[in-house]
């Protein structure tokens, strides 16, 4: 990997040893790679899909929070 | 999917929070092009730590029999930004294109490395962004390494399986390709090539120097020419040469 940025090399990897707990989940029939925060919520990741529709839809941006009931 | 114990009762219980501050997109009708983006390392037997991003062997291969399987959809476009991975793993996804029946289109944008090579010329035409690369080099063996002649081998034989798909797929022989791999001087203190837009074309391994448009229309002419009754083989029309032809 080459790197081609101002940020030093130290605050670009800020935090990269933290473990970090990515599950797959199904939502309306996407897969979807969410982060839990806690037993009730997580946000998401990364969209698992082929149809380039299922990116625009706003449902399943990467960033936003999910209840798990 | 079941590793989350109190999601069981299925994704209905999955709510979104915020509901504010966004603004929704129009319906639009469903794409008959579907898009799979190969980033990161390709992941197979062994599960890469968190921080690596990862294309996984078990997301890949069931979208592709989905692509394959559902009606709607008539071509695919593979995007390539990867540094490589495991050759089985991308050797199964290379195979797995290459023997859909649909049109497959491949664009390598930033750096399609190593074992990407055999999935981006597994598509029926491919592309490569006139600033990305291909770094061709021979195959490596990570874990316990064994000092008997029989490893050379080994790897000798993972080594010409690449070989023999990617110059079954494009225009380079097996020579050239093996010239390319073990070419010393080019890499720094490696053996291989690196290969930057126009010198993957010129070498025969990828077919044009292009982009997003370039390729979604090649993708199109391949779906007209198959999805039109006068042409019934599945051999891969003539594609303009003037737009995003290598500048020589």
């Amino acid at each position: 990997m080459i790197l081609y940025t101002i940020v030093p090399i130290e605050t670009v990897f800020e935090g990269s040893e933290k473990e970090r707990n990515f599950v797959d989940i199904q939502l309306q029939g996407v897969t979807l790679t969410v982060e839990p925060l806690s037993m009730k919520e997580a946000v998401i990741v990364r969209v698992i899909s082929t149809d380039p529709s299922h990116y625009l839809n706003p449902r399943f941006s990467p960033g936003r929070r999910l209840r798990l009931f | 999917m079941g590793d989350f114990p109190y999601m069981s009762a299925g994704e209905t219980m999955t709510q979104a929070i915020t509901a504010f501050g966004e603004v929704s997109t129009p319906p639009e009708p469903a794409s008959d092009i579907h898009v799979m983006s190969i980033i990161g390392q390709i992941e197979g037997h062994i599960i890469l730590p968190p921080q690596n991003k990862t294309t996984k062997y078990e997301h890949v291969i069931p979208q592709l029999v989905a692509v394959e399987q559902n009606k709607s959809i008539k071509g695919l476009l593979v995007v390539l930004n990867t540094v490589g991975g495991d050759v089985e793993a991308g050797l199964a996804i290379a195979e797995m294109i290459d023997t859909m029946s649909k049109p497959s289109v491949s664009l390598i944008l930033g750096g399609g490395h190593s074992i990407a090579l055999p999935v981006a010329v597994s598509c029926k035409y491919s592309f490569i962004a006139s600033t990305a690369t291909v770094t061709v080099h021979p195959l490596r063996l990570s874990g316990l390494v064994i000092g008997v002649p029989q490893t050379y081998e080994y790897l000798e034989k993972m080594q010409d399986r690449v070989i023999k798909f990617v110059s079954e797929h494009s225009a380079i022989t097996q020579d050239k390709l093996r010239e390319l791999m073990f070419r010393t001087g080019e890499l720094v203190r490696d053996v291989g090539t690196v290969l930057v837009g126009v010198d993957a074309v010129t070498s025969g391994l990828i077919d044009e120097v292009g982009g997003l448009s370039t390729a979604l229309d090649a993708l199109k002419q391949l779906i007209q020419a198959k999805y039109s009754e006068a042409k019934v083989d599945n051999s891969v029309p003539q594609i303009s040469k003037n737009k995003g032809a290598p500048l020589q």
